[in-house]
């Protein structure tokens, strides 16, 4: 009788009761927000890496005669001073903006992971070292210090991209070691040091499967921040130069025609928030994910 | 661990988080590049035609010509003399250069941070306590909206329609309120966002705690209970944040300075990024380094007030 | 008869969650009487807590009533708004929560806590409300009550602040208070101060008490009356006396068996014993172990100059209360840290400062059972992955022998060998403390290091895990160091037990001798404060 009564579910307490619940299935249904966020996602990726399968035009091409177009049939996202289709031009200038956000994320990621997992698996003087330098990082606002960088290295999208990661690199560094703490303090990993597996064993076995699902969750947050980043760069004008479609600099242009041509900066503008809305609404998905488990 | 101990402590603290900015940046702005005197020149312009000479006495001026660690040591000695250089745009002392813009830019960021307040304590208080779930969830998505948006398009969709449409205010310049209303809105947005954010999840996870519901098991309305006991527990997290969010703050005011074309320090950085102004870029990061740990300080002081667990002095710990 | 307090009649609760509804109470009947004290007794997912919050309309969110009746005074409150329950609580129905330490607002006065309740009701206004309170804890028996009223709930003990929070529930002379399994969360012998103090208090008033507990023991003592729920229903109820005499329901005579505080004896083996593996003589000693740490400046000694043996085949049971040095003593039995002085030696060999390899090889013989069985299996890995992480480490056996072994050990901890795939995640407390055996026996080690290894279970699970380790010990010839804050729970399984009290070995003997003739006061105090042992 015993083991029949053990085999009733878990202890809950306080207040929520569990009377018997048939085994737990997690439903594999998506919600309707993050499959649109992925459906998103996927067209921009399409647009990046296929453009001219979404957009056939030339985006460059200038027709004198559909200058300042509103949008409308033809158009959708309407026609700039020169009679260039936006739409166009932001199917074409997905290129360049994902891949140097793309860029960015990977440089803050990978440097990051390492720098904090190194720091909090090490412990003692070099994690004091490391997270100083990490909080002194911190303390300069992101975008100040990208234009810092920017400032030495000079312009262009690579450029904007690679300052863009170095200053997403204090943040990963300071959540992966955070984490990497958090999993080596728990009774899991002591009882694993207490069955005698050795240190590195320990580490690939436990804190970084358990790490992992923060780094991902903030890769795809920071997925979003630096489409924004990037983009607010280029707007200032340290991106690409004028010819490029690139987000930033489309909406950029569009500032001289403000009180006339609206859709000039509104269409790239609205690609960009569904493209840092879609990334975010991941992100949260993957958190979710991560904590259900 | 005496009171002075502590305040030297924290002062000690402060006053390396200032080096180590200067040192980062200097280690940035001066080692990074090639040759920061030819980018000087060059000005970011693809320019051939470097007179030699030209180059010689700059270097010489600049100090570019000694050994790197002769070079940081000096302008570090400067530094503390409250020397940061002389911009290359204009030769003017890059520190009078940031005072002289700083009121403009510290009114613009005191404004856009009461907004953000404001607007992030109404909308998480009425997403914790409102009762209907589909309410809450519309509440609590605006906030990732809001981050989402790049604030320089935000600035311009905002100049679209309220000053050239329907001309309630104008376009560019600093010169009384209503040029201050776009540009604080638009620097506000983003940092609501943010703030919303952590005040609507603190202000939840208050919420649930027990000594919540010891308050109203005493019978107080709810209204109550979150003003009386959530709000004052609650707000302790957004507290740490404090400094993170009014540098980014600052940050901020480079592209809404920048958009609305108003004088300021922001527009002045976007500017400096543009000439390739190392000492003047060096001085805005310096700044900021210097807010961050200011607004730290009074946050540490403030803590004790909010929360009485945190003595003003750790006693023997 | 008079009108009853409080009447529930035929109650259903119900939590709304994202997939769908789960009933929490179903249909419950429950009457209390003027001055009576009426205990519900029940496991975690009884229902027991949502009953008494349902009582005052303070449902977590997702939960609501969905049938039935509750009333109070007569009056039916199951479907009063918000704004009618706020006149209840506090006034007519007092409410002394689980956790004194964090059910006061860690940021507010204690005196401005305790008026706060006496001015929503109107009995006092902001002038006389402090004064009322400092009143208030000064008949709660709090030394100082005028600097206590100026204090922060941090500055205050446990106990203090479950005196305060009683002092809140009767501030308004209610009728009936509620206490939610209110000294679960505190040391045994400042529970049965608490206790003490509430029974006097509702005597004084007269007030009538429903009372929530998981222990069978605390309710015997205390109660009129005793509720016993299962899954949502009450399946039995009855005068205090009658249910622990002649108990009807097979769950209450359950409970009634597995409530550790009721039983003496130590449990028997129900497998035959084996001769233990190894030498004779003590395989764990400690010999003048000292352990400070350093907070601040000031060094705090945790364990002052503490002898013990554990001779081989035998349980060392080590109890105390919090700050008492026990689970210090079980990491430096294994090693986990070094005593500041003093010797650790294992079959009579030095391993004070073992350290690498050998350090590694004696982790084979000394195992460890944690507390807490939620946290001390990484989530990610199979229930047969964890089992066999200890053979990875020491690289023994090939893929098919692992398994063998994997299979073979749950089967002495008595799980399906279908578990063996599933994730630690899906598992209940007691089967996650069965895998936690489990993987500690992978190695064969000759000593296994028990800390609190039932203390996060219920009653019933715990009984079941005790025997479980009883069985294990024949089987295997195990020695078995257990650290406990529970008597109870050492004096089922232990030989000999030891008793810690700040730091300082206290007392130290054989089981039966030591609960019979307690030489130490402090031990005197323990058994005393062991709820139920008066009834019994």
């Amino acid at each position: 009788m015993t083991d029949l009564a053990l085999l009733a579910p878990a202890a809950t307490e306080p207040v929520v009761a569990t009377a018997p619940v048939p085994p737990r299935r997690r439903s594999r249904r998506l919600a309707p927000g993050l499959v649109l966020a992925l459906v998103v996602l996927a067209l921009v990726l399409g647009w990046a890496v296929l453009p001219s399968v979404f957009a056939p035009a030339d985006p460059t091409q200038v027709v004198a005669a559909d200058r300042l177009l509103a949008p409308g049939p033809g158009h959708v996202f309407g026609t700039d001073q020169l009679g260039r289709d936006i739409y166009t031009r932001v199917v074409h200038g997905a290129a360049i903006s994902l891949s140097a956000t793309a860029l960015a994320v990977l440089i803050g990621l990978v440097v990051g992971s390492l720098v904090g997992l190194l720091s909090g698996f090490v412990g003692g003087r070099f994690d004091d070292v490391v997270m100083r330098l990490v909080d002194v990082l911190l303390a300069i606002p992101g975008l100040l210090l990208a234009m810092a960088i920017v400032t030495a290295l000079g312009f262009g999208t690579l450029k904007v991209a690679l300052a863009v990661g170095i200053s997403a690199v204090a943040a990963f560094a300071r959540l992966i070691r955070a984490d990497v703490v958090r999993v080596r303090g728990s009774a899991y990993v002591e009882a694993a040091r207490v069955s005698g597996v050795r240190w590195w064993t320990t580490l690939h076995r436990h804190v970084l499967p358990n790490s992992l699902g923060p780094v991902l969750v903030l890769a795809a947050l920071e997925l979003g921040s630096a489409v924004l980043a990037v983009s607010a760069l280029s707007f200032l004008g340290y991106g690409a130069p004028p010819p490029a479609p690139e987000w930033g600099s489309l909406i950029s242009d569009g500032r001289n025609f403000l009180a006339t041509a609206w859709w000039l900066t509104t269409m790239p503008g609205l690609v960009v928030i569904a493209v840092v809305l879609a990334a975010n609404r991941l992100s949260r998905a993957l958190d979710r994910e991560g904590r259900t488990r | 661990m005496s009171l002075i101990g502590y305040a030297a402590r924290r002062l000690g603290l402060a006053a390396f988080v200032v080096w180590a900015a200067f040192t980062t940046t200097f280690a940035i702005l001066y080692l990074l590049p090639s040759d920061p005197i030819l980018t000087m020149l060059n000005r970011g312009g693809e320019g051939a035609n470097v007179d030699p000479a030209a180059a010689a006495a700059l270097r010489a001026e600049y100090g570019f010509d000694k050994p790197v660690i002769v070079q940081y040591l000096t302008r570090l000695g400067a530094a503390l003399r409250g020397d940061l250089g002389r911009s290359m745009q204009n030769g003017q002392p890059v520190v009078t250069t940031i005072v002289d813009a700083l009121p403009q830019t510290a009114v613009l960021a005191a404004t856009a941070l009461a907004i953000a307040v404001v607007v992030s304590s109404l909308l998480a208080s009425a997403a914790v306590l409102t009762g209907s779930r589909g309410l809450r969830h519309a509440l609590l998505s605006l906030p990732p909206l809001g981050a989402a948006i790049p604030s320089f398009w935000l600035g311009l969709v905002l100049l679209q329609v309220f000053s050239f449409r329907l001309g309630w205010f104008p376009a560019t310049g600093n010169t009384g309120w209503q040029s201050l209303v776009l540009p604080a809105v638009t620097l506000a947005v983003p940092t609501a966002a943010v703030l919303t954010q952590v005040l609507a999840k603190s202000l939840g996870s208050t919420w649930e705690q027990p000594f919540v519901e010891t308050a109203r098991a005493k019978g107080l309305p709810r209204s109550t209970v979150h003003l009386r006991h959530v709000v004052r527990n609650g707000a302790i997290p957004t507290l740490t944040m404090v400094a993170i969010i009014i540098g980014n703050t600052l940050a901020g005011a480079v592209v809404t300075e920048t958009v609305f074309s108003r004088v300021g320090v922001g527009r002045l950085t976007q500017s400096a990024v543009m000439s390739q102004d190392i000492p003047l870029v060096q001085g805005v990061v310096v700044l900021s380094a210097i807010v961050f740990v200011v607004v730290n300080l009074a946050a540490d002081l403030v803590y004790p007030v909010v929360d009485p667990r945190i003595a003003r002095v750790p006693a023997t710990v | 008869m008079s009108e009853p307090v409080l009447l529930v009649e035929g109650l259903h609760v119900t939590y709304r969650t994202r997939r769908d509804d789960v009933p929490a109470v179903r249909g419950v009947d429950l009457r209390i009487d003027a001055g009576e004290v009426v205990a519900v007794v029940g496991e975690s997912g009884s229902g027991k807590s949502t009953l008494a919050h349902a009582v005052i309309g303070l449902l977590p969110r997702g939960g609501s009533i969905t049938g039935g009746r509750v009333l109070l005074g007569g009056q039916d409150v199951a479907g009063w708004s918000e704004k009618q329950l706020q006149r209840v609580r506090g006034r007519s129905v007092g409410l002394v929560p689980q956790d004194p330490t964090v059910s006061l607002n860690p940021v507010k006065r204690i005196g401005e806590q305790i008026a706060e309740v006496l001015r929503q009701h109107g009995l006092a206004d902001r002038r006389t409300a402090a004064a009322q309170a400092v009143q208030i804890l000064a008949r709660s028996g709090i030394p100082d009550p005028e600097l206590r009223a100026r204090q922060y709930p941090h500055e205050l003990s446990g106990g203090m602040r479950q005196r305060v929070l009683i002092g809140i529930a009767f501030a308004c002379s209610p009728r009936l208070v509620i206490a939610d399994e209110p000294t679960s969360a505190l040391d045994v012998t400042v529970q049965r101060t608490v206790l003490d103090h509430l029974a006097e208090v509702t005597a004084e008033h007269g007030t009538s008490v429903l009372f929530i507990t998981h222990d069978l023991g605390v309710a015997a003592e205390r109660a009129d009356r005793i509720v016993v729920m299962q899954h949502g229903l009450v399946v039995e109820e009855g005068p205090t006396a009658r249910v622990l005499d002649a108990p009807t329901h097979a769950y209450t005579r359950q409970l009634l068996e597995a409530a550790p505080s009721l039983h003496g004896a130590r449990l028997a083996p129900r497998r035959p014993a084996v001769a233990p593996s190894g030498p004779a003589g003590d395989v764990l000693r400690l010999e003048h172990v000292t352990k400070e740490f350093r907070v601040g400046r000031a060094p705090f000694r945790a364990l002052d100059d503490v002898t013990l043996a554990l001779p081989r085949g035998s349980t060392l049971g080590v109890v105390g209360e919090s700050g008492s040095g026990k689970s210090t003593l079980a990491r430096i039995a294994l090693r986990l840290v070094e005593p500041t002085s003093g010797t650790v030696r294992i079959d009579g060999e030095d391993v004070t400062h073992t350290r690498g390899a050998r350090l590694r090889a004696l982790r084979r013989r000394v195992q460890l059972v944690y507390q807490n069985p939620y946290a001390s299996l990484d989530p990610r890995l199979s229930v047969e992955r964890i089992i066999t992480e200890p053979l990875h480490a020491f690289g023994i056996g090939d893929r098919a022998e692992r398994t063998r072994r994997a299979l073979e050990l749950l089967d002495q901890v008595a799980l399906p060998r279908t578990v063996a795939d599933r994730g630690a995640a899906e598992l209940s407390g007691g089967q996650r403390q069965r895998v936690a055996i489990a993987r500690a026996l992978a190695l064969r080690p000759e000593l296994l290091v028990l800390d609190e290894p039932v203390s996060a279970l219920d009653v019933s699970v715990q009984r079941q895990i005790l025997q479980l380790l009883v069985d294990l010990q024949a089987e295997l010839g195990l020695s078995y160091l257990v650290i406990s804050h529970d008597l109870a729970v050492v004096r089922q399984i232990s030989d000999t037990v030891a008793v810690l009290h700040r730091g300082l070995l206290v007392e130290h003997g054989p089981t039966a001798d030591l609960f019979d003739h307690p030489q130490a006061e402090h031990t005197r105090a323990l058994l005393d404060a062991i709820p139920g042992a008066r009834v019994v």
